[in-house]
């Protein structure tokens, strides 16, 4: 049986009660890598060769698991809350600067060069929303995380 | 999937600044290549989601294959109107194939 699912009880994370809808933050969130998927096809343009292939795909890579690492977030923490909210517009910035230098990712030249640019806007996504969400689970959300907690599916069943 | 339609994208980009060009080994690659890495990435998903083996997906990208045969004859747009019928029977015989 879970636990009542309220806010406090939960800390950020998701009510996983009920039906589960996905909230709009989440699809502008996916607007933004629509748009690093066109700049992708770019990259491809601009270097149609073999390599240029498989320097796309490591792009793709990259933007995969910036992706999915933080859907896997919103899965789980509630973007209806400020704090998730205020992650998602700053994952969402740092991945449209991302997106604009991705077609000159290998070919950039200059003091900061697109490649650099695309580097660290991957590592700073990457550690920044990890770093995010360690800190965001102490607390209530860490209890609730627990076996039993508010964190558990609605049809949980404890096995005696 | 999404590698797939990268691909397709740049080859249909490719299309539209040049119409009647006749392929070269890049365009085709990306013309036939994007929208074969697209069936072969659903048929994968497909299987890891409902272990179902989708033979006209397998069909569609031998048939993608095939086209890269013609590729010297035949202008880039004709290519890509070959690889879009293709990809159109895959859809049809799903239609047709589905179970109840």
């Amino acid at each position: 049986m879970s636990a009542q699912a309220e806010p406090g009880a939960r800390g950020l994370l998701r009510d996983r009660t009920g039906d589960q809808r996905v909230t709009n933050i989440e699809l502008f969130f996916d607007l933004v890598y629509v748009f690093a998927v066109t700049q992708l096809s770019h990259h491809l343009l601009g270097d149609p060769t073999a390599r240029g292939a498989l320097q796309t795909a490591l792009l793709l890579a990259m933007v995969w698991l910036v992706w999915a690492y933080t859907t896997w977030v919103t899965n789980w923490m509630d973007p209806e809350r400020l704090p998730l909210r205020i992650l998602l517009v700053a994952l969402m910035l740092v991945s449209l600067a991302m997106s604009a230098a991705l077609p000159r990712a290998f070919t950039g030249t200059g003091l900061i060069g697109a490649g650099l640019v695309v580097g660290c806007a991957y590592a700073v996504q990457q550690v920044g929303r990890s770093a995010f969400v360690v800190l965001a689970l102490r607390g209530p959300g860490q209890q609730a995380l627990r076996p039993g907690g508010a964190g558990e599916c609605a049809d949980h069943r404890e096995v005696k | 999937m999404v590698a797939g339609i990268i691909a397709a994208a740049a080859g249909d980009d490719t299309i539209l600044t040049s119409p009647s060009a006749t392929a070269t080994t890049a365009s085709a690659c990306m013309i036939l290549g994007g929208p074969a890495l697209f069936v072969a990435g659903h048929g994968a998903f497909k299987y890891v989601v409902w272990r179902h083996v989708s033979w006209n997906r397998l069909a569609g990208i031998v048939a993608l294959a095939l086209l890269a045969a013609a590729v010297p004859a035949l202008p880039e747009i004709a290519l890509a109107a070959c690889a879009a019928a293709v990809v159109a029977v895959v859809a049809a015989l799903d239609k047709r194939t589905r179970p109840a």
